[in-house]
């Protein structure tokens, strides 16, 4: 085999790295633009260069990938992120609104689940917007339900504000996710999978 | 802005480039110093574009590989002349204080 056959052959390993989609798009592209620059008779890519396309690489699959020109989706996501960190510093909130589980198993399961659908939300999963809009009609109906029976409770009025509060962003988050706007970069991203 | 980004941009102002074309140029445009790495370049270029501030011109076939041109959208020369204009200003305010302390020290 020929250097410049090993040479390629081994950038294409590096580009393996990157996500399926920018792979499609971009690395015939940026093999071309490597085997430019590579030197005559070099088999091998530089240490520095295969750094720069793993970091690279890792960046592209680990970045927030909605950017302000989609703002809906863009918002909405860090509205979803809101509400992980509001789980995350325990906010006490009404026992309804918080789910049936005990609340420090609340607590770590709600931010996950929180993360998890503004990650996968980001990345234009439809199932995950789907998902988000049920988790939001629940927490809607838990709202109402605790609205209804805090004067019984024992629960101070204040996790009442906490809860409408969280309510609030979470349906801010829902009323953007579902916007037509966002629709298009739903189908957008979904085409690229 | 990062220099990375200004320099991409200021290739792109002058003309479509391809993306070794563009480490060329931005070699070229600071003496030397920025030398650009494929991964670097591309992510900066994936960026660009879902910011619209860059787009594709055309493609091309030369020895069988994909030769992908960008160009400035006009979102993307505003930006550019906007980061230009901010830079010459600060540099201009450093100069001017920089004269009186060199003539002092002359």
């Amino acid at each position: 085999m020929s250097d410049s056959a090993d040479l390629e052959r081994r950038y294409r390993r590096l580009l393996a790295c990157y996500p399926r989609a920018f792979r499609h798009e971009h690395e015939q592209e940026m093999l071309a633009v490597l085997m430019t620059g590579a030197d005559e008779g070099q088999e091998r890519p530089g240490l520095g260069e295969a750094a720069d396309l793993f970091r690279s690489a890792i960046w592209m699959r680990l970045r927030p990938v909605v950017r302000r020109s989609q703002p809906t989706v863009f918002w909405a996501v860090r509205l979803m992120y809101f509400c992980a960190v509001f789980k995350l510093l325990g906010v006490p909130i009404l026992p309804a609104t918080r789910g049936s589980g005990a609340y420090p198993l609340d607590v770590g399961i709600g931010w996950g689940v929180f993360a998890l659908l503004a990650w996968t939300n980001s990345r234009g999963h439809h199932w995950a917007r789907v998902l988000f809009a049920v988790w939001v009609a629940f927490h809607t109906a838990a709202l109402f339900y605790d609205v209804a029976h805090v004067s019984a409770s024992s629960a101070p009025a204040w996790t009442l504000i906490a809860s409408v509060v969280f309510w609030l962003v979470e349906f801010a988050a829902v009323v953007l996710i579902l916007s037509k706007q966002s629709g298009a970069y739903f189908r957008h991203e979904s085409a690229q999978m | 802005m990062q220099e990375a980004t200004f320099l991409i941009l200021t290739a792109l102002a002058a003309g479509s480039q391809h993306g070794y074309g563009i480490i060329a140029d931005v070699r070229a445009i600071s003496a030397g110093r920025v030398h650009l790495k494929a991964g670097t370049l591309y992510s900066a270029l994936e960026r660009l574009r879902a910011d619209k501030l860059i787009e594709v011109d055309r493609e091309e076939l030369v020895d069988s590989r994909l030769r992908r041109y960008y160009r400035l959208t006009p979102a993307g020369g505003e930006l550019l002349a906007a980061e230009a204009a901010r830079l010459q200003a600060n540099a201009r305010v450093a100069m001017s204080r920089l004269k009186p302390a060199a003539g002092i020290a002359t």
